[in-house]
């Protein structure tokens, strides 16, 4: 165990950390070459977006220079705002932390929100200065960056280009030196983390672990503390980074159980493996329960699809326990599930992984925030789907939620992000300057503006270069109203929103405009409204078609008119229909780029 | 031109003796002959004369058994003469300008009683801009010329949305054609076909859809005011003239389709030849470019939804239950009853019809007589 060092990486989003990870992972031959190629980011997606979705590990030897082979553990974590529980969860399974900077870039927002987790969990913090290859590099200025934003000594900083390679040698050599060993003893009773998990097919559930005391090895009895469950471990082994099987993993080791666990559901990470035979052990404390910030709807297009929806979300929340999932049901969309999320990115790229890995057309309602609703009776509830918003005399008020948001800013661009945030009713708490060129700006802001498009805006206004990180505040009260979107008629529940009284017009304007654009003209008039209660606060109409028709015979080419129509009747397949009529799927992601 | 006729036989040898039918007292007869798809008119007298000769000659040689069939067509536009073969209406297409009197003659003589004029519009301006070679003058004199050469039942298509079409100079047009006595009119929307040159540089003054629709309202009604019938979506006749060729495509009939591109619908299979006039003529019986054999249901979809587009006779679904059986039918009668209710269509006893409100809006209808599982049942 003296020889074992568990480390992650922490840095912000695109400062070098899955390229370091590949570069360590070839200089200590566990690969052997990764042009273009992420290992640890196994899933194209993460590719294709450029970000780490889910905590990876892998196990490589080292042999130092004074001689002696190592074990270096490095778990993968996530570099997105939104998947902060995934880090703080990984963070948990190590002793040390190389915290990652560009060189070009400086501290960010998430460098300074991870490293702060980092510190929290009592890790050794390597403070590295990445990408010191491009002529763009200001290493002295990341230095005093990270001894003044952080009070890390930046004196001390490696210098790295995990590009070239330059630096990671003296990296390995520091983490062997200033990462502790574990702590824990084999002979003690069975304590392991959960930190990731992942579905095999035939192996079931296979928990990702960091062994804390205990040993475990084929045969072994497992019991899931939160639950009781036991289980017969089938395999153990370790991530080289694909499975490698082992005869046994102790205290201190990074690596994973097999044990049949078939049930989809029965796993959840940051829980306790021990052994049955002490079923007294603690479970590990310090893991935050998952607490989603944003919430939708969806739906299968096809209503006979809900079945393998079911199936595809209980496999994913195995992948992705920050998940959290209910049924609920639409009169416009049919029988669907309202999905938690940690923040927008998280659930644009879950929904786009629902779709890809498993194969689902869904349709997803606009993302909404979880509001507090104080009844006149002094109850309150938590309402995470406008549509089950209570009768409005039952309200005495409604409260929504608040985060605090750091925003990281080159000077020239305060102008501009303080106007955008004006506009979304951001309380401007602090501002502060790191450094001569950029300022930190803190703002009250509510969540629910966040998710209209905020951030996109955000990096537009800055061209790029603003940063951000936010932290769950609370909640405070506002003047809100709940706007209900009728469509000939007919109230589309999918459609609610809600909104700050004084805005509340303008928004329905811009979404009932939308709405016209996007729902296709049919052979009626389909009139479009919005209401607040009784109250239509906006509406316009969408004239009957008036011409759809195939003339000509072509000839008695019955065949090619026939494809003609049932291209069309395909096309309809991915409509819902709202009484009479057809509404395509976009219409109900409208909220989302209403703001653009 | 002769090499292309001389194919045509070619292919017409190969199918001819499975596509003949006996009628009642015995004789080899097609019920239509209908000679378009381009403009037959071009081939010049001598080679339809082989062409009509030779498909006659060889339909009298051919032996063929096979059930008579009656479905009381009226006869008293019975006509065409040429060489044993006997048919209730026989079509030729032609373009104004190359209507020659010695072609006209021709077609006469070989046994034609019915022809088919690509007139589109009696505005210069308008044939100009869709880059028709012909005039509104020739148009109207090819038109005296037929009927001076005899023929009584004579068609002419119109389109509306031609550029810079108005109701004015649609309906001056409509005004000459009714006015020359003209028993049929077909009336087409311009529709902009991907790859031609029109669709690639539409010009400014192309009436929208909603234009062309009101247009199109405007002339269904000058019609029926002469006395003509809506019977399907895109003609008008007056009553006996109907186009009995077409009307067989609608009613889910069968045919020979002859040439490249042509069509057939035979023993329930419906295949199309190669659009390719160089293979074609290479070798003529070997264009086919797909069968299709559809299974019941969808076989008796198909031809409620092509029965839909007869706006006066409709869509009996007694009939198509008896052709197809209740259990290929049931669930189209389902849908056509909820649309019933939606008054997308209109219901009488059993019989289905398109409400004029709907004639132009048609397709989704269509679809969803065609459609399975896009509005389950509630």
């Amino acid at each position: 165990m003296e020889k074992i060092r568990n480390f992650c990486i922490i840095a912000h989003i695109d400062h070098g950390k899955s390229t370091l990870a590949d570069r360590m992972l070839e200089m200590t031959g566990m690969i052997h070459t990764t042009e273009n190629a992420q290992v640890l980011d196994s899933m194209d997606l993460e590719r294709e977006r450029g970000i780490t979705i889910k905590a990876k590990s892998v196990r490589m030897p080292f042999k130092s220079q004074d001689g002696k082979d190592y074990i270096l553990n490095l778990i993968d974590t996530p570099g997105h705002v939104d998947f902060n529980y995934e880090v703080s969860r990984s963070l948990k399974a190590c002793e040390g932390a190389v915290l990652l900077v560009d060189a070009s870039q400086g501290v960010e927002a998430q460098t300074i929100a991870n490293a702060y987790l980092a510190i929290d969990a009592g890790l050794e913090i390597i403070p590295v200065i990445n990408k010191i290859d491009l002529p763009n590099a200001m290493v002295e200025e990341c230095r005093q960056q990270l001894q003044d934003s952080l009070g890390i000594p930046g004196k001390s900083a490696l210098l790295v280009s995990a590009k070239d390679g330059t630096g990671v040698s003296e990296l390995f050599e520091a983490i062997v030196t200033l990462v502790p060993p574990p702590k824990g003893s084999a002979s003690e009773p069975l304590k392991c983390l959960i930190f990731d998990s992942f579905y095999d097919t035939y192996r079931g559930v296979i928990p990702h672990i960091r062994i804390f005391s205990g040993s475990l090895k084929k045969g072994d009895k497992i019991m899931i503390k939160s639950t009781g469950q036991v289980h017969d471990v089938d395999e153990v082994g370790y991530f080289i980074p694909e499975l490698k099987p082992a005869e046994i993993i102790t205290a201190g080791d990074v690596g994973y159980v097999g044990a049949i666990i078939k049930k989809v559901g029965s796993i959840h990470v940051g829980d306790t493996i021990i052994s049955p035979e002490h079923p007294e052990t603690e479970g590990i404390p310090g893991f935050r329960h998952t607490q989603p910030m944003v919430f939708c709807g969806i739906y299968p297009i096809n209503t006979n699809d809900y079945i393998k929806l079911t199936a595809a979300l209980e496999k994913f929340q195995l992948n992705d326990s920050s998940i959290i999932y209910e049924k609920e049901s639409s009169a416009a969309l049919g029988w669907g599930y309202r999905l938690g999320f940690m923040g927008m990115l998280h659930m644009e790229i879950t929904l786009e992984r629902l779709k890809r890995e498993y194969g689902q057309e869904l349709i997803a309602t606009m993302p909404s925030v979880i509001y507090k609703v104080v009844l006149t009776d002094g109850t309150s509830q938590m309402i995470d789907n406008p549509s089950k918003f209570p009768d409005p005399t039952r309200i005495d008020h409604i409260e929504e939620p608040i985060i605090t948001l750091r925003v990281f800013v080159p000077t020239e661009f305060v102008g501009p992000i303080m106007a955008l945030s004006d506009e979304k009713r951001a309380k401007l708490v602090a501002m502060e300057h790191p450094d001569k060129k950029r300022a930190m700006l803190t703002y009250e802001f509510p969540l629910a503006e966040m998710i209209t498009g905020y951030y996109d805006k955000l990096k537009s206004v800055s061209r790029g270069y603003a940063s951000m990180d936010y932290d769950f505040l609370g909640y405070k009260a506002g003047d809100f109203v709940k706007v209900d979107i009728l469509v000939k008629e007919n109230q589309v529940d999918a459609l609610s929103f809600i909104s700050i009284r004084e805005s509340a017009s303008t928004k329905s304007r811009g979404l009932i405009h939308k709405l016209r654009k996007l729902i296709p003209r049919q052979n009626f008039e389909i009139p479009l409204q919005a209401a607040i209660g009784g109250k239509i606060i906006a509406r316009e109409d969408i004239v009957a078609l008036r011409k759809d028709v195939l003339a000509k015979c072509y000839g008695g080419d019955i065949t090619r008119k026939r494809k003609l129509l049932e291209k069309q009747a395909e096309g309809k397949k991915k409509m819902k229909m709202v009484g009479s009529v057809e509404v395509p799927q976009e219409a109900f992601l409208l909220l989302l780029k209403m703001e653009e | 031109m002769s090499s292309y006729v001389q194919a045509v036989l070619q292919e017409a040898r190969e199918y001819y003796p499975s596509f003949l039918r006996r009628d009642l007292k015995g004789e080899l007869s097609v019920q239509t002959l209908y000679l378009g798809g381009g403009t037959p008119s071009l081939l010049g007298p001598q080679n339809l004369q082989t062409l009509i000769n030779g498909l006659s000659y060889r339909l009298v040689s051919s032996p063929s058994t096979g059930e008579g069939q009656d479905e009381g067509i009226p006869q008293k536009r019975a006509g065409f003469k040429g060489e044993g073969l006997r048919t209730v209406e026989s079509t030729l297409e032609a373009n104004p300008e190359s209507a020659t009197p010695e072609f006209l003659r021709t077609a006469k003589n070989l046994g034609f009683n019915r022809l088919s004029f690509g007139v589109q519009s009696l505005s210069d301006a308008e044939l100009q801009s869709v880059g028709r070679i012909h005039t509104a003058a020739q148009a109207i004199n090819a038109i005296k010329l037929a009927q001076k050469t005899g023929f009584e039942n004579i068609s002419a298509d119109l389109i509306i949305g031609m550029p810079g079409q108005t109701w004015n100079s649609l309906q001056s047009s409509l005004e000459a054609l009714t006015g020359l006595g003209l028993p049929h009119l077909s009336v087409y929307c311009l529709s902009l076909e991907t790859g031609t040159p029109l669709a690639l540089n539409p010009p400014d003054n192309l009436p929208s859809d909603d234009a062309q629709a009101e247009l199109f309202a405007q002339a269904r009604a000058f019609l029926l005011d002469k006395g003509f019938i809506h019977y399907e979506i895109s003609n008008f006749a007056r009553p006996g003239f109907e186009c009995l060729h077409n009307l067989n495509y609608w009613r889910g009939g069968e045919y020979l389709g002859l040439g490249p591109a042509a069509a057939s619908h035979i023993n329930n299979r419906r295949f199309k030849n190669k659009n390719d006039l160089d293979a074609y003529l290479q070798n003529p019986t070997g264009q086919v470019e797909y069968v299709e054999t559809l299974n019941p249901k969808d076989k008796a979809a198909e031809e409620a939804m092509l029965r839909l587009r007869l706006l006066e006779e409709g869509l009996n679904t007694n009939e198509l239950t008896a052709k197809f059986g209740p259990a290929n039918t049931s669930e189209i009668i389902r849908r056509l009853d909820m649309m019933a209710q939606e008054s997308l269509l209109l219901k009488t006893g059993s019989t289905y019809r398109i409400p004029s409100t709907h004639i132009l809006t048609s397709n989704p209808i269509f679809s969803r007589v065609l459609a399975d599982n896009i509005y389950p049942s509630p």
